[in-house]
């Protein structure tokens, strides 16, 4: 696409030809799904993010501006305004007039520059504009040598200022997922994949395979381990995966099913699930002293534990009142209590980061966020076969697995229901995706 | 609870069953010995343990020897054994029984409904409560299981169809 030469290059009605053109070509890509689940909602910010200047020439690969767009409004928190309502293109504030964008109604104006340096090296500058106020935000934020494929990078930086600036809150945009990838070599033979990829799912790369089932990866707190189950001749086995050196250590390899490793908030321990005494019973891997600790002793499932917010608690899912449902084991006091009544089977929960919400998989296939608080239920899906919800590292959105199509398909929601987006660069026979915590 | 009572209740069927299962028991009805071809009378596969005549055995779904059939199912979210599975289990058993020492795997499955950890845990109940019948009858105990969880469905469609083949127990020996 050569929008980067219209800009400049031609009369300015070329110039908005070339801007809707662009528009046209990236809404394929911008796939949004479904706005507006829950109904009566508030507005996200109305966001005007105007395509970064360029000052040369050059035909950049990535699009900043598209890229910080399709970020912001997956969080449900900003509602991005189409380019082409834009009357004016500032890239510096003394081209910015607060009534053009009074206009057409946006709040926050995002605007820069990206100048070449050197051969594949630029860097950019941005600026964020408070509207109603008439000022800029903040100082005006360089971004200096970067390559060509930094750009993303520098794209998921400023939508995590943004998002900063505007919400108070940290942005998960610098964070990665995880998600098990199944390809098809023979006929009947399947190769498995472990993929890791940026949250949108762009620069996906394998990291482990198998020619067995690995399901359940979970990150480690630090972002330098993933645990995972793999299916062997002799069972699963719960093994965790150093990224650095790509070696895989089995941490539970018992006799029976060994699945759903949790790590705990601290990194230092691994939760679990395992049948070596004869039941799937929940145990803890302490990485330190390398001794499992036997959590609970029913004769029922227990499986699927998740770590409470501070290392405090453990959820798991458990058939001991005949149908699965949650259950909340207290490490402070050894308590252990049922907390979901809602429906026949609710399974695979895991707290968001501040302990407010619980996402899990409702009636075998409907995702749904409680409030750890009062147990009201808020339905992101209502679905058959919807199904491993993970939390973005600031509890905003949740990524889970869908099916569109026959096709398997990762969905980002907001954690409001108000904004569900498909994940942009992931296609292919996916599943089980884990989202990473926080970059350190 | 349910479970544990449904258990050993299995168990106690099993038994029972085992028990009147011995291939020249009387039967009420005026049974000929001769075994198959006669498709209305007598217990037709006496060398399978079952005193069940091929109708009985049609009835359940089971056409031919029932030690023939290498796939037990389940209804959702269950262990429990139910009738046609007795019945090709008590074969296996009656086998076994007499073939001492022969290695059984028994790979257990779920349909894609519920979670895939979740499933994992429910493949390996359904093969070991298999396990257990067999062992219970049979008395012999070199079973290995495994469990694939949804890992390895028979038939991909979201059908009920298709999940009452994919949640099954697979003997092999």
């Amino acid at each position: 696409m050569n929008f980067q030469k219209t800009f400049f290059s031609t009369a300015r009605s070329a110039f908005y030809l070339g801007i809707s053109l662009f528009l046209c070509l990236s809404s394929a890509s911008w796939a949004q799904v479904e706005i507006n689940v829950g109904g009566a909602v508030e507005r996200g910010t109305p966001i005007a993010i105007v395509p970064f200047k360029v000052l040369d020439e050059t035909v950049l690969e990535h699009q900043i501006h598209t890229i910080v767009s399709n970020n912001l409004y997956a969080t449900g928190k900003f509602e991005p305004i189409p380019s082409e309502k834009f009357l004016t293109f500032p890239s510096r504030v003394e081209e910015v007039r607060a009534k053009d964008w009074r206009l057409i109604d946006a709040r926050v104006l995002v605007f820069g520059e990206i100048w070449t340096l050197a051969e594949d090296r630029y860097e950019v500058q941005f600026r964020m504009f408070d509207v109603a106020r008439d000022q800029q935000v903040g100082q005006t934020r360089r971004i200096p040598n970067l390559r060509q494929k930094d750009l993303r990078a520098a794209a998921h930086l400023i939508s995590d200022e943004v998002y900063k600036a505007f919400t108070g809150g940290t942005g998960a945009f610098q964070s990665r997922i995880a998600f098990v990838e199944r390809v098809r070599v023979e006929n009947q033979r399947y190769r498995y994949k472990l993929m890791v990829a940026d949250w949108d799912g762009y620069d996906a790369r394998e990291v482990y395979a198998s020619w067995n089932s690995i399901l359940s990866p979970d990150w480690s707190p630090d972002g330098k381990k993933l645990a995972f189950v793999n299916l062997s001749s002799k069972g699963p086995i719960v093994k965790s995966l150093d990224l650095a050196t790509g070696r895989a250590e089995n941490i539970a390899n018992f006799k029976g099913v060994n699945s759903a490793p949790s790590w705990s908030p601290d990194g230092s321990k691994l939760a679990y699930s395992s049948s070596k005494h004869g039941s799937p019973d929940v145990f803890i891997y302490d990485t330190v002293t390398r001794e499992h600790q036997r959590i609970t002793t029913h004769w029922g499932i227990d499986t699927e534990p998740s770590w409470g917010p501070r290392g405090e608690s453990l959820l798991f899912t458990s058939n001991r009142s005949r149908k699965p449902q949650i259950y909340r084991y207290s490490l402070l006091d050894q308590s252990m209590s049922r907390i979901t009544f809602e429906g026949d089977e609710n399974a695979n929960a895991s707290y968001d980061e501040t302990g407010t919400n619980i996402a899990m998989v409702h009636d075998g296939g409907s995702i749904v966020l409680m409030n750890a608080e009062t147990s009201e239920f808020m339905w992101l899906t209502r679905a058959k076969f919807d199904e491993s919800p993970s939390f973005s590292p600031n509890g905003d959105m949740v990524l889970y697995m869908t099916e569109q199509g026959f096709e398997p398909t990762m969905i980002v929601a907001s954690a409001d229901g108000r904004v569900r987006t498909k994940v942009e660069f992931i296609q292919g026979d996916v599943r089980e995706p884990a989202w990473s915590y926080l970059r350190r | 609870m349910n479970r544990k009572l449904g258990l050993i209740l299995t168990i106690l069927v099993s038994l029972t069953l085992a028990a009147c299962s011995k291939p020249d028991e009387s039967t009420p009805e005026p049974a000929t010995k001769a075994p198959s071809t006669q498709p209305s009378s007598g217990p037709v596969y006496p060398y399978s343990g079952t005193s069940l005549t091929a109708d009985e055995l049609r009835a359940l779904g089971i056409y031919g020897d029932p030690r023939d059939e290498k796939v037990v199912y389940f209804e959702y979210n269950s262990t429990a054994i139910d009738r046609r599975s007795q019945v090709i289990l008590g074969a296996h058993a009656y086998y076994l029984k007499q073939n001492a020492g022969t290695r059984v795997s028994l790979e257990g499955h779920a349909d894609e409904r519920g979670t895939r950890d979740y499933n994992l845990a429910l493949g390996e109940r359904r093969a070991n409560v298999v396990s257990d019948y067999l062992n219970a009858n049979s008395a012999a105990s070199n079973n290995q299981t495994i469990s694939y969880g949804e890992e390895r469905p028979i038939d991909t469609a979201h059908t009920e169809s298709a999940w009452q083949k994919n949640r099954r127990v697979e003997i092999k020996y």
